[in-house]
């Protein structure tokens, strides 16, 4: 999966979670201080990428912006290959 | 139009939340200032947080009202015209909406209010209770691991709040918990976070709060009231001769602000739903209960200013 496949799909997922427009979710924002985000929510995010993707994620792997998550994302799915 | 308000409720709070308000309404200034009077604190330093003020529940539980009536006082001077159909808040933002509905006047309310915050504050310090959210579990079998482990370690454990079909919030003395924990993750129920809260709310640990709630309220009166208010204890509005019975039951009950949710929709059709106050947690609720309904959550000076350039 590429990087951006996978940003879009982050995007998508922060968005309904956040109940933001997709088109604000920047690759530098931070997720607590810029996106309103509680540790529930990272929380909610992490879980439904797992599902989506099938991977493991731990909320509170150090994460604080949405490159953080990509990042983490895509070292996870190298991991299962 | 027809509006549904929704108040928030405790963790919503931020440091200087509210300021902008302070800084650009009247209507809000002099709620706060009014609150402030009828208490003898200063609820802007609270706001402020400078002291973290806000770590404590006696503060944090009026501060909240006092943001989310201001905001009602504002909202009702820039759009008379708007009809609330019906007002609902998550456990002390049912004050919030009772004030504002009128069922208490200011005074009465805010003082009812920080007794209630007290008398939290104090069980919440004397039980060693916490709370853990469980997302996307089959409820009944949360339900019963919880009456499981109740009955095995003498403690209890109880589902506190349910937040939404696939979020519940469970909430009990610490050993209870962590062992529910154990329990649910044996099962396969895996997604559980714990919360940053001070004790097990909407759960028995709070029984001398309700004890002491029940007897401040026997002098408190209540007034006649118009716009109903969707109680998070029995799920139906409220109402007079019920109400400090309901009132005493909420700290001790979970809340059900999901199926809230759903009959303040059946009951009265809003186009529109606001939430009032700090954060934006209730929206979120209402966005994955009712998807089909419009949602706005007013918290920040700027999101209110956007809001009314959208609905005039």
């Amino acid at each position: 999966m590429t990087e951006e496949k996978i940003f879009n799909k982050v995007k998508k997922i922060v968005a309904e979670q956040l109940d933001v427009d997709q088109d604000k979710i920047k690759l530098e924002a931070d997720i607590k201080d810029d996106l309103d985000a509680d540790s529930l929510d990272v929380f909610e995010i992490m879980n439904e990428l797992e599902d989506d993707l099938d991977i493991k994620l731990e909320a509170d792997e150090n994460v604080k912006t949405i490159k953080d998550v990509v990042e983490y994302v895509k070292k996870q799915l190298a991991a299962k290959e | 139009m027809k509006v549904g308000i929704l108040f928030s409720g405790q963790g919503a709070q931020f440091s200087n939340m509210g300021l902008d308000f302070y800084q650009n309404s009247k209507a809000y200034q002099e709620t706060l200032k009014r609150l402030s009077g009828y208490l003898q604190k200063d609820l802007v330093a609270f706001c402020k947080n400078q002291h973290n003020e806000l770590l404590q529940t006696k503060n944090v539980q009026t501060a909240i009202t006092a943001f989310g009536l201001g905001v009602f006082h504002q909202l009702q001077q820039d759009l008379p015209t708007i009809e609330t159909v019906a007002m609902l808040g998550l456990s002390l933002g049912e004050y919030t909406a009772l004030m504002a509905a009128g069922a208490f006047d200011e005074k009465t309310g805010i003082r009812l209010l920080q007794a209630r915050a007290d008398y939290m504050q104090a069980d919440a310090e004397q039980t060693d209770g916490s709370m853990v959210a469980v997302l996307r579990a089959d409820v009944q079998k949360v339900a019963k691991i919880c009456q499981q482990v109740t009955g095995e370690v003498k403690h209890f454990v109880g589902i506190a709040n349910y937040n939404t079909e696939q979020q519940v919030v469970i909430g009990g003395q610490s050993e209870a918990v962590q062992r529910a924990i154990t329990t649910m993750k044996d099962q396969g129920i895996k997604k559980v976070i714990s919360l940053k809260v001070s004790g097990a709310f909407h759960t028995p640990l709070f029984k001398n709060t309700s004890q002491k709630l029940a007897n401040y309220l026997t002098n408190v009166s209540v007034r006649n009231w118009q716009i109903p208010v969707i109680s998070n204890t029995t799920t139906e509005k409220f109402v007079p001769n019920k109400l400090k019975i309901t009132l005493a039951k909420q700290v001790i009950s979970p809340t059900h602000f999901a199926d809230c949710l759903k009959n303040l929709q059946k009951n009265y059709q809003p186009d529109l739903l606001i939430e009032v106050g700090p954060g934006k947690t209730l929206s979120k609720f209402a966005n994955r209960t009712l998807p089909d309904v419009p949602v706005v959550a007013i918290g920040k000076w700027e999101t209110y200013q956007k809001f009314l350039t959208t609905i005039k």
